[in-house]
């Protein structure tokens, strides 16, 4: 299980729903944030969500550095306390994918609502 | 809380002994579990080694599966070098074998050349692996998982070169169309390889 509600925490047929959508949610938080490192990503979902979505850590690194390879994201490194440490950031390309991946989500979500709850459309 | 250097260097040895061995995966693992660990020092306030110990107890599944390799990190790699190609400079290598092809065609340079192309090739990829592993190994005594993943592609074309030109069999007929897909591929690898090598050494990933 890569990304799991905690709500959801037994039921791996629910995890689906979100694992899909890792990569849009961390380009959209970096849209917002500028740049962030590993860590402080799973936190921010943690707090956005009120500890509801957790991004494990075997799911992120492998999904930040597929999305480097793709140009989608770049990357500084600092020393930062006695250590290194890797900021992401959204590339030129990175940052219209994200609309397209956003509208995508939206247009997915406003579809999935006409489906589970027809009435409220 | 801020961690120092001797509790950085003891959550570097707790990775070294549990078989991280990249230099760079093990940077970013460092950072996490660092983070990771001050924020538990602060919130539960506890010390290093209690805190160190507890989160690693909790979350050892999650911290060495940033560790874990899988075909995909294959694929990517073999899908990051395929993609190189669309870059002017790989196109730009493309039309310039081509070119150099069919003005060297007819004469015996190419003769030559297509007649003794495995062993060029494999003279070359010895020499690059020779020189790779004495100045990491040797030199650094450091191994960097992003320099080390471009010899996927190394590989493969190394497996490629012996079975398509078939060293042992000269007398069989080897296609120039064969000759000149294998140069592309291999001349557009070198510049791929190069690019990352390029990328890495701006980095700060590279610890002296």
């Amino acid at each position: 299980m890569y990304i799991c509600s905690d709500v959801n925490r037994f039921s791996m047929k629910n995890s689906q729903l979100y694992k899909g959508s890792l990569t849009t949610i961390v380009m959209k938080l970096l849209e917002e944030n500028g740049r962030m490192y590993g860590y402080e990503i799973t936190q921010k979902v943690k707090e956005i969500t009120k500890g509801e979505l957790k991004i494990t850590e075997g799911a992120l690194y492998p999904a930040l550095h597929k999305l480097e390879a793709e140009g989608v994201l770049e990357v500084e490194i600092e020393n930062v306390d006695n250590r290194l440490r890797k900021y992401y950031k959204l590339t030129e390309k990175g940052t219209s994918e994200t609309i397209n991946r956003l509208a995508e989500l939206e247009e997915f979500i406003k579809n999935m609502q006409s489906i589970v709850n027809p009435k409220l459309t | 809380m801020k961690l120092n250097k001797n509790q950085i260097q003891f959550i570097d040895g707790y990775l070294q002994r549990n078989d991280v061995i990249y230099v760079d995966i093990r940077a970013e693992m460092i950072d996490h579990i660092a983070t990771a660990v001050e924020e538990k020092m602060k919130v539960e306030d506890i010390d290093f080694h209690e805190a160190f110990v507890s989160y690693v107890n909790s979350n050892r599944k999650e911290i060495f599966s940033m560790n874990k390799k899988t075909w995909q990190s294959t694929l990517s790699e073999l899908k990051n070098y395929f993609r190189f190609f669309l870059k002017p400079k790989s196109l730009f290598a493309v039309i310039l074998i081509i070119t150099l092809f069919f003005i060297f065609r007819e004469t015996m340079v190419y003769a030559y050349l297509k007649e003794d192309l495995w062993f060029c090739f494999l003279l070359i990829f010895l020499s690059y692996s020779v020189l790779s592993m004495i100045y990491f190994y040797g030199i650094k005594k450091k191994r960097y998982y992003f320099i080390e993943r471009t010899n996927i592609v190394l590989s493969i074309l190394y497996w490629i070169n012996l079975f398509l030109f078939k060293p042992f069999e000269k007398e069989e007929y080897v296609s120039d169309v064969l000759v000149i897909v294998f140069m592309c591929l291999f001349v557009v690898y070198v510049l791929y390889a190069l690019n990352q090598m390029n990328k890495f050494f701006n980095s700060k990933l590279i610890i002296k």
